[in-house]
Order: C-alpha cells, then structure tokens, then sequence
C-alpha cells in the first residue's frame, strides 16, 4: 500500500466535534476538513470557559477546554525531549485526534506533532525510525534534534531526501540516508516507527503538501497501518 | 420530601406540589439538598437554559466542564465515572426534588443514555435560589478556588 493509498484509506474515518462556546466559534473553519464534523452547543453562563468533547464512530474519545484545542491550532515547539515542560492537557490532545485526517495542517502544526512522535521514538530509545523531510534543506534544519537523537539512543534512523537535493557526503552523519522510493520522497513529509518491537509504541505521520504552507495528513499509533507505512517505504 | 404529589408527571395540568398553580417547589431542605453538589448545579445550569436534554448530553456536558475547569484532557474513563454517578445519585437526587423529570427505570438499561431528563416548570422563587447558588459558582470559580 503506497502513501497515497493510506491517506485514502484515512479520508473514511468520521471524527466530530461538540464546540460549547457562548459565542459561535470559528474553529470550525480552523480544523478544514470534510473528515471533521464540527457543531457548536450553548455553554451555561456560570461556566468559567468552554470546552471541546471529541467523538468518532467508536463514541466518546475526550474532552479538553478551548484554550487547550486552540493551543494545538497554534502550538508551542519544543525540543523532542523538553516536551515535559508542556501542559499535560495539551500534550493529551495528540492522544485525542490520532487518526484524524487534517485537511490542511500549517508546517507549525506539523513539526509539534512531529515532536511529540520524536519524543516517543526518544523515551523508547531503540527501533527503527523512517523520516522524510521533502527536501535536504529541511532535514538540515532538524539536524541538531536529529545528530541528537541518533547520539543519545540506539534508534537506527533512516532519513529519506528528494534525490534532487544534492547529497554532501553523509558519511559523518548518525543516520542512513535514503532517496528512494521516489514516489515518497519529496512530496510528503512522514515519521514511521516500529516502536522498538513494542506494539504500545509504534507510530506514523504522513503528510502530503498540497500549498506553500498547507500540509493533508494524519497522525497514527495503529501498529496494522504503522506496518503498511513501513511497506510504502521499501 | 414534598408533600404527597400523585400527579407528579402531570404538572402541565396544573398540579403540583408548590403554592402556585402550574409550578414547582421543593421544601427548602430538598431545595438545598439537590443544590449540594456541583454536578446538579450544572445540570440545572444546562436545563435553565434549555429545559430537555438526553443523559448523553448531560454526561458530555459535565464531563467537558470538569475538562475546562480543572485544566486537564478527560477521556472515556472519566466519561464513564460521570455518567454512572448522573445515573445513579444526581439525577434521581434531581427528580426526588421535584426539579426535573427523569424516568430511572427506564435508564437501568445501560443503553438508553437517550433518555430524556426534562425540567420541570420551576416557581420563580426557587429559579432565582437556585441563579444565586449557580452565581455563587461563578464567583468562586473565577477566583480559581471552585
């Protein structure tokens, strides 16, 4: 199953939003996509703030406060492993909205879910780590989170660049740099990881640019879909 | 408890338990009792404004209100936990009261979380106790003491 194919197969499931707010919100507009339905309900006056509960076709998934969902809309970036220092509420939102395909997320948005995902291949410290930057200049700017990675754990990370870049010599660099296959590189940006042999840990993130700063994707801790984005890798 | 109210689930026809005509109103003891509680209080909060709501909706009301104001992300355990203490302390605590009609049986089953919990016609009396003791909540909880 190619890259393509699982965000396809991500476009089926269904999540919904219940937005209690005494005015009407506009994160309806803000999450962009058809997947995602978003309904607003009146909050009682006496409540101090409103809140977001989460469902989809399983049933209730969460409920977090909207300031917690609107700092994933506009959220904090920290080094994989500082990702402690941030509120537990907002970090539970990726726990929240997995499996979720985003119409359009921006490259913040993006590289915090990414940073949550590097902080579990860190905390796991060992297993396969597959990561596509699009382009080399992109992966050079993740460099020092990456040369600290690949340091501090035992984490064979494989990362995979646009042929088209030009390739210095990698031979000083901790991980192994692939430019195959071609029909995945560049055009998305993904993490896979096989979670060390632990099922509880695996993870994907694949994401197709479709505008300068519009990313289509979702996030994943499912081992079944996690091993077919291992196989559009090989 | 009230007085002897066989006409409970007719209040529409005018019969209740209070001193005006189509209204409810709970001795002062039952009044305080049902207001106890933070949970009953938002679910009278919720039905002032809108006086049927299913138990679904209410567990997703309470269960997103404590999200917001104790600042952390609830999840499906926490979501059960409200739920069965909706089921089997507040809302029953609500309609012993004479505040809202809820029909316990029929909810016994764990499925009918549609069921319908309706407020009943409230004396004004008792709706403005009950506005103070929620604006009491509002007071507090804007303190970061609630």
């Amino acid at each position: 199953m190619s890259l393509e194919a699982l965000l396809e197969a991500a476009d089926r499931r269904r999540t919904w939003l219940a937005v209690y707010d005494d005015e009407p919100s506009d994160l309806a507009e803000r999450f962009e996509t058809r997947n995602v339905t978003v309904e607003h309900r009146t909050l009682p006056p006496t409540a101090d703030e409103g809140f977001v509960v989460i469902r989809d076709e399983e049933g209730f998934r969460g409920a977090v406060s909207i300031a917690t969902l609107e700092e994933f809309l506009s959220p904090p970036i920290r080094r994989p492993w500082d990702l402690e220092l941030l509120p537990p509420a907002y970090r539970a939102i990726y726990d929240l909205l997995d499996d979720t395909l985003f119409g359009s997320l921006n490259r913040r948005q993006l590289l915090a879910t990414a940073r949550e995902l590097e902080n579990l291949a860190y905390r796991t410290g060992r297993g396969t780590l597959r990561v596509g930057f699009q382009s080399l200049s992109a992966f050079r700017a993740q460099e020092e989170v990456y040369r600290r990675l690949a340091d501090d754990t035992d984490l064979d990370i494989h990362v995979y660049v646009s042929p088209e870049a030009p390739v210095e010599d990698a031979s000083g660099w901790p991980v192994t740099v692939h430019t195959e296959p071609a029909d995945a590189v560049g055009r998305y940006w993904f993490l896979v990881f096989d979670g060390g042999g632990d099922d509880e840990r695996t993870f994907a993130l694949v994401a197709e640019q479709r505008g300068p700063d519009s990313f289509y994707g979702f996030w994943t801790y499912d081992p079944e879909i996690v091993h077919r984005a291992f196989e559009a890798l090989d | 408890m009230n007085e002897d109210d066989s006409a409970a689930d007719s209040v529409e026809e005018g019969e209740s338990s209070g001193r005006c005509g189509s209204t409810v109103s709970p001795s002062a003891d039952d009044l305080y009792a049902a207001l106890a509680r933070h949970p009953r209080r938002r679910v009278l909060s919720y039905l002032l404004q809108q006086p049927t709501a299913t138990v679904d909706e209410l567990a997703d009301l309470l269960v997103g209100w404590e999200a917001a104001a104790s600042d952390r992300a609830m999840g499906p355990d926490e979501r059960t936990r409200v739920l069965l203490e909706l089921v089997h302390v507040h809302l029953p605590h609500l309609d012993d009261a004479d505040l809202v009609v809820y029909d316990a049986e029929a909810d016994a089953d764990a499925e009918a979380t549609a069921n319908e919990v309706r407020l009943r016609p409230i004396d004004e009396q008792v709706r403005e106790a009950i506005g103070f003791a929620l604006e009491l909540d509002e007071a507090v909880e804007s303190t970061g003491s609630g």
